[in-house]
């Protein structure tokens, strides 16, 4: 059992240190632009970018119906 | 982003199916057997291993996606992400979190079985990523005849139509990265051009709209 503990200890260990890294990115172990945490950020506001440029309802805010609730979940 | 995207995916699920394949090898290894499947997937060249495991982690997403709307306590979670009523990026990752669970369950630990570790998912993950936010974004493309094989969101819009026919109520265009899986079982349907149509769900205006409400609505449902 105690193996199992350990493992469990260790990969929640070894997340949170990746975690850490990524915000700060700081990852030595990977190129610089392996970063999911930026990256995602960066993804997130070039398809908004191009959302907002070429809308396909022109009628649709760019800030949407239920959007907090939207965005607080994207946030989580 | 923070809890599906990061703290669950990678902290409870790498414990998690850390334990379970480590039991599951243990397992084998009493009849003797150290490899479930016959061709050594570590041995193909890494772009292949990343093909065959996109497509793979796509159909088994395919099939989650189907039960969360076939399984009435699983589609009351769900329906956290069908209250969008305008399609946008961020509806994307707008969804519960039990649907992380129950994703990542299905998908990563068969997966970790296989003998797909986590290790340079990055490319992998930001494609499905990509075409996630664009399936969501309030825009007309299509990728030609390409559509055929990846989701757009002129397909993915009507898979949060709120009106659907009888016989497709439990849903339409399944699709996540890929749509092929639609075409070939037959659970594709864009009857017309979906810009204008209404989304969400039947009785959607009595959904509630603040965010607690959204994270327990599901919970108050199913019991």
């Amino acid at each position: 059992m105690n193996q199992y503990w350990d493992l469990i200890q260790q990969s929640y260990q070894g997340y949170w240190n990746y975690l850490i890294s990524e915000m700060a990115w700081n990852h030595p172990y990977k190129p610089w632009y392996e970063n999911y945490f930026y990256a995602l950020i960066l993804l997130s506001v070039l398809v908004w970018t191009v959302e907002i440029i070429f809308p396909w309802r022109r009628n649709q805010a760019i800030f949407r119906k239920r959007l907090l609730v939207g965005w607080i979940l994207y946030v989580l | 982003m923070f809890f599906n995207f990061f703290l669950f995916s990678l902290v409870a699920y790498n414990a998690l199916s850390n334990v379970a394949v480590d039991l599951f090898n243990q397992f084998l290894g009493l009849f003797g057997i150290n490899n479930l499947v016959a061709i050594q997937l570590g041995s193909l060249p890494k772009w292949t291993q990343l093909m065959i495991m996109f497509v793979i982690a796509d159909f088994i997403q395919w099939n989650v996606h189907r039960m969360l709307h076939r399984v009435s306590w699983m589609w009351e979670f769900h329906k956290v992400h069908h209250s969008v009523e305008q399609m946008g990026f961020a509806a994307h990752l707008r969804f519960h979190f039990m649907e992380t669970i129950i994703y990542k369950t299905c998908q990563y630990i068969p997966l970790a079985m296989l003998g797909f570790g986590i290790q340079d998912f990055f490319i992998i993950h930001f494609i499905a990523l990509l075409i996630g936010h664009i399936n969501h974004a309030n825009l007309n493309v299509t990728y030609g005849p390409f559509k055929y094989l990846l989701n757009n969101p002129v397909m993915h819009i009507w898979h949060h139509a709120k009106d659907l026919p009888s016989e497709k109520r439990y849903g339409v265009n399944f699709g996540l990265s890929l749509s092929i899986w639609d075409y070939l079982f037959k659970t594709d349907y864009i009857p017309s051009d979906g810009r204008d149509i209404a989304l969400g769900f039947e009785k959607i205006e009595k959904y509630p709209t603040g965010f607690w409400s959204h994270i327990l609505a599901p919970f108050k449902k199913s019991t």
